[in-house]
């Protein structure tokens, strides 16, 4: 059972890791599909697929309760199929498993101009022309079916 | 290729360009500069950089974008030590990918520290904030200073005992009930993050040549949990888990020698063998083992700068 207030959701004494005696929150809303629109393009970029986006609050407030199990290794939790790590601020950070996606600078590029424009390729005219999208198609495509939810890992 | 960089300051585009046609050895036509919603961009040029402002305590985002056009391009950080000089500001990018709050910043001066930059949610927009670095900047006096551990475990150290462990565990085929196979698992990402520990300090603590005491004490006390686990095991993973910790506990000890345990109890409190009652602490040596110069002596932080 998980807490039904916060964030932050404060850890349980149970919790190892990176977690421990830290006031949890959820990811920043850049790793949704709609929270591209303005995040930050970087290097890589985790981002949920459609159908997911509600499970991040049920995984933290669950790493919150201890129920996730610490990874030594990766030095992340591990819940539910997905894997997390945590800021020091205690902001959790998706990093990767079921419902999730990476994208590249590209693939998150193509993704913001295709949640500014509400998903129609044509309102978005950088896709037709800026190099970075016309030298790499399948960038866009990716982009677009992760929008449309329809893309398959 | 790309670059991703975030300025400080006021940004001339103008110098911006002919700083990014220096930078590629091009001519100075041959960079675009824009904003995102601006409608006269080259995009014929094969060097495109969109300019978005940001909120907080940076104020750029550059986003780079080189067409295959532009030939050998220097790597993110030359490009990014280069800017911070031709535009005479601090210059930020990211470390690694995660965690998301690692970046780099290099003053005009060539001076790069780590720094830690939260990307904070508002209301409709996100707000930067540099929460701390580990170096001072002359360009950007008053910043706070501190340790940036939580990066140094991004970097992952090669761990080939493990490995051949898992290789050869999977190829046995073990059969296993879900118990057995979670007890296997925990064994041996607990080996691994021991041999990345010990593979670390015999390579002098990659990345920044330091390690936190707490990180190390961490790191004791998943061997202690490898002990426990190993226990468990159905008696083939047990066989070879067991030989694997053993070839990377003799590492260990080659690397170490034996202090009772203080410098890590002065660093972090009492271990496990001063802890009476708690069971097999007489058998967890290595909480007695610590190499010849402290992991933490070398941190950054206050006291350094």
């Amino acid at each position: 059972m998980v807490s039904s207030s916060g964030p932050p959701w404060p850890t349980s004494d149970s919790v190892t890791g990176s977690a421990r005696g830290r006031n949890l929150n959820p990811p920043h809303r850049r790793h949704t599909i709609n929270g591209a629109r303005n995040g930050e393009i970087k290097p890589s970029n985790t981002v949920y697929l459609r159908g997911y986006e509600d499970v991040a609050t049920q995984d933290v407030q669950a790493i919150a309760a201890g129920h996730a199990t610490w990874n030594e290794r990766t030095q992340r939790y591990e819940i539910n199929g997905r894997s997390y790590g945590v800021e020091p601020s205690g902001t959790v950070f998706p990093s990767s498993g079921t419902g999730m996606v990476r994208l590249d600078r590209n693939e998150y590029a193509a993704l913001q101009q295709i949640v500014r424009a509400g998903g129609d390729l044509s309102a978005a005219p950088q896709l037709s022309r800026n190099p970075r999208f016309t030298g790499n198609p399948e960038a866009v495509a990716k982009a677009k079916a992760i929008y449309d939810g329809t893309y398959q890992p | 290729m790309s670059y991703g960089f975030l300025i400080y300051g006021r940004l001339d585009r103008d110098r911006l360009a002919a700083a990014l046609a220096d930078l590629l050895s091009l001519p100075v036509e041959s960079v675009d500069v824009g904003a995102e919603d601006d409608d006269d961009r080259n995009w014929s040029a094969p060097v495109s950089c969109t300019v978005t402002p940001v909120t907080g305590e940076l104020h750029w985002h550059l986003d780079i974008y080189l067409t295959q056009a532009v030939h050998t391009p220097p790597p993110e950080p030359v490009a990014a030590a280069w800017l911070a000089n031709s535009l005479r500001t601090v210059v930020g990018y990211q470390a690694v990918p995660e965690p998301p709050s690692a970046y780099w910043l290099v003053g005009p001066d060539g001076v790069r520290t780590r720094a830690r930059i939260y990307e904070e949610d508002a209301d409709d927009f996100s707000t930067l904030r540099i929460d701390a670095v580990e170096k001072p900047l002359a360009a950007l006096p008053g910043l706070p200073i501190s340790a940036i551990p939580e990066v140094i475990r991004s970097y992952r150290m090669p761990t080939p005992v493990t490995d051949h462990v898992l290789a050869r565990l999977n190829a046995a085929d073990t059969p296993t009930d879900d118990a057995a196979a979670m007890a296997i698992r925990s064994a041996t990402n607990r080996l691994g993050a021991w041999e990345d520990m010990v593979t670390r300090l015999v390579g002098g603590w990659p990345p920044d040549g330091w390690y936190p005491a707490e990180y190390y004490r961490e790191d004791l006390e998943t061997r202690d949990k490898l002990a426990s686990t190993i226990t468990e095991l159905p008696a083939r993973a047990r066989d070879e888990i067991g030989r694997a910790a053993a070839e990377v506990d003799r590492r260990f000890a080659e690397a170490t020698r034996d202090d009772g345990g203080q410098a890590l109890a002065a660093a972090t409190g009492a271990g496990p063998a001063e802890s009476p009652g708690r069971p097999g602490a007489a058998d967890r040596w290595w909480w007695n083992r610590i190499p010849e110069s402290l992991p933490w002596q070398n941190a950054p932080g206050p006291l350094s700068a």
